[in-house]
């Protein structure tokens, strides 16, 4: 009887998914059937075991659930009339307490734990000080700067130690990891502030956590269990110095949990016509602009809006004190308008409606209908406090972006927004209070020329006391928010620098390599034997160079704002062309300089065009080729070396050498036999001006202009593009972006008096020629032949029209140099060495001369020109 | 040989630790120590059940079982996450994607033989 009850118990708890419950209950429902008597009883519990094998094998439906919960009653009533023997059955099905459990001591802060497995203790403490290492270095990065995926590792690791500590039955460090793992668990969520003190706590946190592991690794040396179990204790360490630090963040943690839930109880209670925040959390189909707006981009609103919105207060406060300082009056609009801007885009209808109410008096005030009274000033500052206590509501996430147009909706979260006792604009106030009516409202709203008050006060709507009193209201309304919201800030991780500034400091830098340079290898050192000054100078050296570096990162920015757009472009072409097109995309946390990425910006969306308007085959096309009908785009990015490299890949078509071949001769781009091309080369074709190979000409691409730009556009940033193509799999363009572009490796070389370099990526050999190998082709022309290749000779003297000594090719050096796939021999006097070189632009009257990307100051102070190669070798080809 | 059951979690001594659970009642115990592995291993082997954590690197456990439920030929095989999750968000996810329940650590070696002799008969 007692077991009937414990069963259909067992049943009225279940929840729907916990299979060691339903495994429970099947397995008791059957050892019971085999002993009641009662034919009805016995019944039940065959169908309670069907009933859960069903829900486990099958999957649990409403109907199933329902059934084993009538079965659960059902065996009650009958149960009350029949008696069950009991024999000694309380072992077998109560489930086996943890010897944890059954053993705990609480006398001494020590716990007696029973192992039962050494092997399993072992392996567990090997994984524990794994993840903690780990921990530990994650921790120190986060000091450094903060990283979403790092406190999710960090979370990771913890939950790992937590889970495993279980079932060993480390209770105390499962505690306390799991404390440690609520705390990370907030600072995932964004609820907590990642904060020195916390980060402090974390640290501690984790050589306590490894010292209970290090006690624990101390008692099982030895510890064998192959003859049954062993015991060991824990809490030896004292973890209450991190306990009590971790409190104050545990609780508020807690209490936020629990604002959370009434939150959510209120919303769902009530009306449906006030679809707010949380509602739309578990809304469970996202629509594509939902998926555009990330966690990141809504704090980069908040951050942009704040300052922004930090902006207008400022000119109002100034207003407040001098009227006549109307100066800042045009800034304030233009700010309020760019939040009104941003805020419509995210779907934060509250935010737009009430930059719009802003806005408009700002307008008044910026076109002189008005004059700025201190009222006005007030009135304006007071909707500021509102506007930055939603951005913070914002912030901390309890309104949630909207769907993009929906102007309804948006309205209804307004307005839903506002009955949890957010600000109100006025015109609200007015019609709430009775004063004026909502048709009288929004006509002056409309108008909007005059302040509100004002124009209702005109059209005898409302009394200019009344309009004062609901003034007055506007602002007791909230009085506790505001005292909260003065007390706000928003915490953020950086500041913002005008890039004048930071291109300055990168310039500075440059200067700095050289200056450092002219000390280092200052000529009147050269005599002496200075071992000192050698040792001083190596460390200037190593601490310039990680400036250096530290200055390049500041210019970083991840790709990850360039790749959302493509995401965009994708899903608009593939509708456009009606092929389904499934992008896929890797490491757009790959850091690039910004203005390189703004250059790069154009050539990757035309690259992506063409992918998708010649590479993506039709759907039907597809089919019949036994492919799967959606199209994949795969756009990554990542390190090489030196270079970054982004790749397009589809799977589609791939490029037909053929019909390359057969379109560049129609052109006259190829010289020489087709057939001997080697596919690479073929597949360059199409980078030739005016090519064109799409067999329709659609509106986006294959007009024939487009491959080459792209090419000119990756050539200006010093990059390559790469192209691999199989026919019938599919194509893949690979942009390889050098790192930096203002400093790089560099051979330097003379030319008569003057100093020149190359970039040391675009040099194959140094050569001195002797006369067998140079050949004079005309009068003018010479080619060296060096390995049975013929190489094209040009005299940099004659080039550049210098004045110089050794003019004859078995005189100088030649330096063998290839860019665009073209060897050419460039003929100098002498070469000077290896530097890393500062590349700066050339002074605007000398931009006019050809060949060359830039100059760079030498450590004697003597100006280099830097040689472009690409350049170099089309003039003379020509 | 037994039925073959994959066991996907980035923990070592969770593999091991069900893999002594299982192994003395015939079954045997593939292992993953992520989905993406996983799903390599689903190809190689005849695998009659996956018991799967949630929180993995690489690729967790509702990828994992995502992915496999797109495979008609996987699609069959019943799932089970191991997991310390309790939240009921994260359990209507699962189910959503179709797993047949979950269990929650930690587990005693019978309990867990006993859900499993269920899902996979021998």
């Amino acid at each position: 009887m007692e077991e009937l009850q414990k069963l259909s118990n067992a049943i009225r708890q279940y929840e729907d998914g916990d299979l060691l419950a339903v495994a429970e209950i099947r397995e008791t429902a059957e050892t019971l059937q085999t002993r009641v008597e009662d034919e009805q009883i016995a019944q039940i519990l065959e169908n309670i075991v069907t009933t859960a094998e069903e829900i486990v094998l099958q999957g649990s439906s409403e109907e199933n659930l329902q059934q084993l919960q009538e079965l659960g009653s059902a065996l009650i009533s009958s149960a009350s009339e029949e008696e069950v023997p009991e024999e000694g059955q309380e072992q077998a099905r109560e489930p086996k307490k943890g010897p944890q459990q059954s053993k705990e001591q609480v006398a001494a802060n020590l716990k007696e734990v029973t192992i039962e497995d050494s092997e399993i203790l072992s392996s567990f403490l090997v994984e524990a000080h794994d993840h903690l290492d780990d921990i530990e270095e994650r921790i120190l990065d986060l000091e450094k700067s903060y990283d979403e995926q790092t406190v999710h590792d960090i979370f990771r690791s913890m939950h790992t130690i937590k889970g495993v500590s279980s079932f060993i039955g480390l209770s105390k460090i499962k505690g306390f990891s799991h404390r440690l793992e609520t705390v990370l668990n907030s600072m995932r969520t964004g609820e907590l502030e990642i904060e020195e003190e916390l980060v402090d706590i974390l640290l501690n946190g984790g050589d306590v956590l490894q010292q209970m592991v290090s006690d624990i690794e101390a008692q099982a040396e030895g510890l064998d269990t192959s003859s049954g179990e062993a015991v060991i204790y824990e809490g030896r360490v004292d973890t209450s110095e991190i306990d009590t630090r971790l409190e104050p963040y545990l609780q508020k943690i807690e209490s936020g949990a629990a604002e959370e839930k009434t939150a959510g109880a209120v919303e769902k209670s009530g009306t449906p016509a006030a679809p707010g925040a949380a509602e739309s959390q578990v809304k469970p189909e996202k629509t594509f602009a939902e998926e555009l707006i990330s966690p990141e981009m809504i704090q980069k609103f908040v951050e942009e809006t704040s300052d922004l919105v930090d902006t207008a207060e400022k000119t109002m406060l100034e207003l407040e004190k001098d009227p006549t300082n109307t100066a800042g009056i045009e800034e304030a609009f233009r700010a309020i308008h760019t939040v009104k801007g941003n805020a419509g885009f995210f779907g934060f209808a509250i935010l737009e409606k009430m930059c719009m109410g802003i806005e408009g008096i700002l307008d008044t005030l910026r076109t002189g209908a008005r004059s700025p009274d201190p009222q006005i000033v007030n009135l304006l500052l007071q909707s500021i406090d509102g506007l930055n206590a939603t951005l913070q509501r914002v912030h901390k996430g309890e309104i949630l972006p909207g769907e993009l147009s929906d102007s309804s909706v948006s309205a209804e979260k307004a307005v839903a927004s506002k009955e949890e006792g957010d600000y109100k604009p006025l015109g609200d106030m007015l019609v709430e209070m009775g004063i004026a009516s909502q048709e009288a409202v929004d006509q002056a709203l409309d108008m909007q020329r005059m302040r509100l008050g004002e124009i209702l006060i005109d059209q005898g709507e409302a009394k200019q006391d009344e309009i004062e009193k609901a003034l007055e209201q506007q602002g007791k309304e909230v009085p506790e928010k505001k005292d909260q919201f003065a007390s706000y800030r928003i915490k953020r991780r950086d500041i913002r620098v005008d890039t004048e500034r930071l291109d300055k400091l990168f310039d500075l830098m440059g200067e700095m390599i050289t200056a450092e340079s002219m000390v280092i290898n200052n000529p009147e050192l050269e005599p002496y034997d200075l071992p000192d000054f050698e040792r001083a100078s190596n460390y200037l050296s190593k601490i310039s160079r990680e400036m250096q570096e530290i200055t390049m990162s500041m210019r970083m920015i991840p790709l990850e704002g360039l790749f959302s757009k493509m995401r965009r472009l994708v899903r608009d072409l593939s509708k456009k062309f009606e092929k389904p097109i499934n992008l896929e995309i890797t490491g757009e946390d790959t850091e690039m300089d910004r203005t390189v990425m703004e250059e790069i910006s154009d050539p990757l969306v035309h690259i992506i065009r063409n992918a998708l308007d010649h590479g993506v085959e039709s759907a039907a096309k597809r089919k019949a080729a036994g492919k799967p009908e959606t199209g994949t785009v795969k756009l990554s990015a990542g390190y090489e070396g030196n270079e970054i490299w982004i790749t397009v890949a589809d799977d589609g078509g791939g490029l037909k050498r053929d019909a390359l071949i057969a379109r560049s001769l129609e052109r006259g781009l190829i010289q020489g036999n087709p057939d001997e091309m080697k596919d690479e080369d073929v597949w360059k074709l199409i980078f030739e001006p005016g090519f064109s190979t799409a067999e329709k000409v659609s509106e986006i691409s294959g007009r024939g202009v487009g491959m080459d730009v792209v090419k000119k556009n990756v050539e200006k940033l010093r990059g390559k593009i790469d192209i691999q193509s199989v026919e019938g799999e599919g194509s893949t363009f690979v942009l390889k972006i050098p790192l930096t572009l203002a400093i790089i490796d560099g051979i330097t070389f003379t030319v008569g008096p003057q100093l020149y370099s190359l970039p040391i990526t675009d040099v194959i050999q140094f050569h001195k020629a002797s006369e067998v190998e140079i050949t004079q082709t005309s009068t003018e022309d010479v080619v060296i032949n060096l390995r049975n290749e013929v190489i094209p000779v040009v005299k940099l003297y004659d080039f550049f029209q210098i004045e110089t000594e050794k003019k004859r090719v078995e005189e100088g050096i030649v330096i063998v140099a290839q860019a665009r796939d073209h060897k050419l021999a460039i003929l100098v006097d002498e070469i000077i060495g290896y530097r890393q070189i500062v590349i700066k632009s050339l002074p605007s009257y000398m931009k006019d001369i050809r060949a060359l990307s830039g100059c760079s100051i030498m450590s004697d102070g003597k100006v280099s020109l830097i040689v472009d190669t690409g350049a170099l070798i089309s003039y003379v080809l020509e | 040989m037994g039925k073959q059951i994959l066991c996907v979690d980035d923990s070592v001594t969770i593999r091991k630790l069900v893999k002594k659970a299982l192994e003395p009642e015939g079954f045997e115990i593939i292992e993953a120590e992520n989905g993406q592995v996983a799903l390599d291993q689903c190809g190689k082997c005849e695998v009659s059940l996956c018991i799967v954590d949630v929180n993995m690197p690489v690729m967790d456990g509702f990828q994992f079982v995502e992915a496999l439920k797109q495979k008609p030929e996987y699609s069959h095989i019943p799932v089970v996450f191991l997991t310390t999750e309790s939240a009921a968000q994260k359990k209507q996810v699962g189910k959503e994607l179709g797993v047949n329940g979950w269990i929650v650590k930690p587990f005693e070696a019978p309990s867990l033989a006993k859900v499993v002799k269920m899902l996979v008969k021998q």
